[in-house]
């Protein structure tokens, strides 16, 4: 009587084993979403990517495409810093600091060498791309969760660009440097938060 | 109700209940094998990162590039097609993957490379996509419908990408790919990291 109760279990449970999907279309959509939505939930992030397209508008050609360009790929290193367990001190801290930093060289009407820029940007790059890198691999789909992150920061920067394209007007240039300060004390309240 | 009833009762319920609905390897459910095949590059992320990269990087560099392109990647992804379902086919996603990366940078800094690595570019990109796209438990006639689609999906892709990529003229046209690429090459970076070094 036992034995085949144990066969029943046993066979109900075979039965409701689903078969294996190489590549399920859940997985591939929730990786992506999540992954879209990772930088946009986070306001240290937004500030610092919406930052990163407005100092570009702000700095003009070819800064306006150099550094929403290098902050990926920055990105990913930092990104692959946190998936090899490299730790790295003060990540929050790195990331507050980007918002403030940023927002700082929009209100100041900083123009920098070009190189002074991208490696700025590039460095609080590093602490982004540590920040995502940690939580890729509990992502369903890596792949899709990069994907989506890597174009949510892409989309974060173009609305930043859009918005600082309005420099080419005095006013404009008024509201542009009004949103750097706004982003700076943002970065003020997000460093506050993480020390 | 008798006991033995009963237990044929039991067991026809049982069964109502674990019955899962067919599944065709079709990315999508119910819309057969040949649409499911076109769909498949398109929904796997590595795949139609690959194509893309190799579209962007062939667009930028004019249309004879593309047209070597399409010459080495033709052939190429019906002889991988053709193979995916022997002991070579399965496991090409990392070298997908590191493709995708390497385009993307060189689509960032928009190196003009000689014309004639295009064509072993192509065809390296759709041998490697057709060996990974072997679809799985089918009869012949549904095996062969899933690659034909697999095999347009896959072509369409390239050609839609390589031919806007191409026509992308204007000054702010070139930043969006050079854009793209670095968003490429930052995903692909990403996940082929992940693939060496976490456990």
């Amino acid at each position: 009587m036992q034995v085949s109760k144990l066969l029943w279990v046993a066979g109900l449970g075979v039965l409701l084993a689903t078969n294996a999907q190489a590549h399920s279309a859940a997985d591939i959509g929730g990786g992506f979403v999540s992954g879209l939505l990772h930088p946009v939930l986070g306001w240290d992030h937004v500030a610092a990517m919406v930052a990163v397209g407005l100092w570009g508008a702000f700095l003009g050609s070819p800064a306006l495409w150099l550094l929403p360009v290098v902050f990926p790929l920055v990105m990913a290193v930092g990104g692959a810093l946190g998936l090899a367990g490299v730790a790295l001190p003060g990540v929050e801290i790195g990331i507050a600091a980007s918002a403030l930093v940023l927002g700082a060289m929009i209100l100041l009407a900083a123009r920098p060498p070009l190189w002074i820029a991208g490696v700025l940007v590039a460095c609080f790059a590093i602490f982004h791309g540590h920040a995502h890198g940690t939580e890729l691999p509990q992502a369903a789909s890596p792949l899709a969760y990069s994907l989506g992150f890597v174009i949510a920061t892409g989309l974060l920067h173009l609305s930043g660009i859009s918005f600082g394209l309005l420099v080419r007007w005095p006013i404009g240039r008024m509201v542009v440097r009004a949103a750097g300060a706004l982003i700076a004390i943002a970065g003020v309240m997000f460093l506050g938060q993480a020390i | 109700m008798n006991t033995g009833n009963r237990r044929r009762l039991f067991t026809g319920g049982a069964l109502l209940c674990t019955a899962v609905p067919a599944w065709s390897h079709a990315p999508m459910q119910g819309i057969g094998e040949f649409y499911g095949g076109i769909l498949h590059p398109l929904v796997v992320p590595a795949h139609v990162l690959a194509l893309v990269m190799l579209g962007l990087l062939a667009g930028q560099r004019g249309m004879a590039a593309v047209r070597r392109t399409y010459l080495g990647f033709l052939p190429a992804l019906v002889a991988g097609l053709a193979l995916s379902g022997t002991r070579f086919g399965g496991g090409q996603e990392p070298l997908l993957l590191l493709f995708s990366a390497l385009a993307g940078l060189l689509a960032v800094v928009q190196w003009r490379w000689p014309i004639g690595v295009f064509l072993p570019a192509g065809a390296a990109v759709a041998l490697l996509l057709g060996l990974d796209s072997a679809p799985e438990g089918l009869a012949l006639g549904p095996y062969v419908a899933t690659l034909t689609g697999t095999a347009l999906g896959a072509f369409a892709c390239l050609l839609l990408v390589a031919d806007l990529s191409e026509r992308a003229s204007k000054g702010w046209q070139r930043i969006g790919l050079r854009v793209l690429g670095s968003w490429g090459a930052a995903s692909a970076t990403l996940v082929y990291a992940m693939r060496w070094l976490v456990p």
